[in-house]
């Protein structure tokens, strides 16, 4: 009777080392995982203005109400306003439509200084602007109420942004203008290229080495525009497939290195070295959209009908974190290492980390 | 008051000029009243549009188009709107109307083609009062506000302008032409006050046309057509304009030009239009030396 054949499993053993020496080299560190940690939530209950201290002091204004509150959720001042309201962590007005002169407080109550003409106020960048009523006109004030500079725009302004150097604003004409400290044009610019020309969004990077522009209609463009010697040279642009007939949301991370601009139901970062973008979707109207507070994040917020959203991005793509709650107004704001979401009648904060 | 029968030169060139055949646009909202007309000084600036008022406050398209923007105030970051919720609605040829001071959460957008006579939002009440609307309309190819008077339909004003006062102003010293006989001859600054009354009577508007005759012969004519910026100033009128600081004299003077006035008996006329061509004329006669 032959001996049966001897089976070979050399294999098995191969398969064996090779499986550990894969566990040993193709081993790498787990990523950082993203945490967001709910501190707490403060109703806005009515809250008449006073002496009240605290430290890194924020304002909000929600829903009707405005006021600030400290970052331990503990409201200074609460008050309703049937009017709009400009607010910054040290003044703030109320201000009708038609004719009025906007009077400015501090959040104690007490009177600042009155403007001297009628118009909408803004603080942007720590800097007060003031809108004309027939919305053709733009003016910068100190945080003292001296008027520093008026400028007369071509045609109605439609958007607009600042850093502490430079002002952008974009206009029903199609055009945009760079506006310097002392109120002079610093630098026009006409993006044309589409069917109708309207400037709908711009934003300046912090260190005025870039602006970005959502215009036309028609086909619409994104431009990003870089500064060269004394003026700025496209760098890139895009046409879009968007349709938008409105304001949108064009901004900068905080450091400068992304450009954010809202799509068709999309958020588009780019990363202005390497120009790559991509397209996070965004249903239904971004709110806002803003550096997170660890660098090299984004946190949106949009209105999507039924609900609201938050979501947290990494880079340009990585969605590291997405919370979904009833819709109502809401706001968005980041100091340190926490955001603060404002949504309907309430405040919460809420600490964003890595571990 | 003799009603004199204007033949509006400055609307005929500009439609003309504009290629646009006079063509008529509708008022953007039903018996619309005249609040404050072109070029209207409001809070130190030139209106560079005009206000208007009905008890109806819906705010219907002018005339079709498609809409270019649409401001209503729930927009991401930037500034807040000055004139309050707007919608901009382009036409042919460059132009583009705006409805400004809609009622938050009215205006139409979701619009795009919008035909004359649509819906575009609700104007928001004066603190209680009737609806009001701003009406602008601008030339986009132009880069320059228009007086939306030259193309909507005509109608009726119910009161004549009014001319107060007439001087001619040399070195620093302004003549009020109502008290001389004899005055020096020479370069002379033509400084008036003149207003366009409202019909209820509450305000007062810029006129249509101003025209200074001397001796018969026109030697200013100031049109209320057009608006523009010219770096970062707007200026009214037609060519060089004038800025608000070149035109007006607190409180209310205006200061229409320079004139050359020669030897002899001179007779000096100022007349002030309307958009219906309702005009006042004042003249003052008086011996050049």
């Amino acid at each position: 009777m032959p001996e049966p054949e001897k089976k070979n499993h050399s294999w098995i053993i191969v398969a064996a080392l090779a499986a550990i020496a894969y566990f040993f080299l193709a081993a790498r560190p787990l990523g950082k995982e993203f945490t967001m940690s709910p501190r707490w939530a403060t109703p806005l209950e009515a809250v008449s203005p006073g002496d009240r201290a605290a430290k890194d002091v924020r304002p909000f204004s929600l829903s009707g109400r405005f006021g600030y509150y400290g970052q331990d959720g503990e409201l200074l001042l609460s008050s309703v306003s049937a009017d709009s309201v400009a607010i910054s962590k040290d003044l703030y007005a109320e201000y009708g439509v038609r004719g009025t002169k906007p009077v400015f407080r501090r959040p104690d109550g007490k009177e600042a200084f009155s403007l001297g003409e009628a118009g909408a106020p803004a603080f942007v960048s720590d800097r007060l602007f003031l809108v004309s009523p027939d919305n053709a006109s733009l003016a910068e004030y100190s945080l003292t109420g001296g008027r520093l500079w008026t400028r007369d725009a071509g045609s109605l302004i439609t958007c607009f942004d600042a850093n502490r150097e430079y002002s952008v604003a974009g206009g029903l004409d199609g055009k945009l203008a760079l506006i310097g400290l002392g109120g002079g044009l610093a630098y026009s610019f006409s993006p044309g290229g589409s069917r109708l020309s309207v400037i709908l969004g711009c934003a300046l990077s912090p260190d005025s080495s870039m602006i970005a522009v959502v215009s036309g209609i028609d086909r619409q463009r994104f431009l990003l525009l870089e500064r060269r010697g004394d003026g700025y040279r496209v760098a890139y642009h895009a046409y879009l497939p968007s349709d938008f007939r409105r304001r949108v949301l064009v901004d900068f991370s905080d450091d400068g290195r992304y450009a954010m601009y809202e799509g068709d139901g999309t958020l588009s970062i780019m990363d202005v070295r390497t120009h790559e973008t991509r397209s996070l979707p965004a249903a239904g109207k971004i709110l806002a959209a803003r550096s997170g507070p660890i660098p090299g994040t984004f946190l949106v917020l949009t209105d999507e009908g039924a609900v609201n959203r938050l979501k947290a991005v990494r880079g340009v793509d990585t969605v590291v974190a997405d919370v979904s709650f009833p819709r109502a107004d809401a706001f968005l704001d980041c100091l340190g290492g926490s955001a603060f979401l404002g949504c309907g009648d309430r405040i919460a904060r809420i600490d964003m980390g890595e571990i | 008051m003799k009603r004199r029968r204007m033949v509006a030169p400055m609307a005929l060139a500009l439609a003309l000029a504009m290629g646009a055949g006079a063509y008529a646009i509708e008022w953007p909202m039903a018996e619309a009243r005249m609040e404050s007309t072109f070029g209207t000084l409001r809070e130190g600036r030139f209106l560079p549009g005009i206000e208007i008022s009905a008890e109806d406050p819906a705010v219907l398209c002018a005339a079709a188009g498609e809409v270019l923007f649409c401001e209503d105030g729930a927009g991401p970051g930037g500034l807040p709107s000055g004139v309050g919720s707007f919608v901009a609605i382009a036409h042919e040829r460059g132009l583009v109307s705006v409805y400004g001071g809609l009622e938050p959460g009215t205006a139409v957008d979701y619009l795009r083609e919008a035909r004359q006579g649509d819906l575009l939002g609700l104007a928001a009440a004066e603190r209680g009062g009737e609806a009001g609307l701003r009406f602008f309309l601008f030339d986009a190819e132009k880069g320059q506000f228009v007086n939306p008077l030259l193309f909507l339909r005509p109608r009726e004003d119910q009161r004549t302008p009014a001319v107060r006062a007439v001087y001619l102003r040399r070195d620093s010293q302004a003549i009020d032409l109502s008290q001389i006989r004899t005055l020096r001859q020479g370069l002379c600054e033509v400084q008036a006050e003149f207003w366009d009354p409202r019909d209820d009577g509450q305000g007062y508007n810029a006129p249509f046309q101003v025209r200074v005759l001397l001796n018969g012969s026109e030697r200013i004519s100031l049109g209320w057509d057009i608006g523009r910026e010219i770096d970062g100033r707007y200026r009214l009128f037609s060519g060089e304009g004038k800025s608000v600081d070149e035109f007006f004299v607190p409180p209310a003077r205006y200061r229409l030009g320079t004139i050359q006035i020669p030897r002899g008996r001179a007779s000096l006329e100022i007349i002030v239009s309307d958009f219906s061509q309702r005009s006042r004329s004042s003249s003052y006669v008086f011996q050049v030396e």
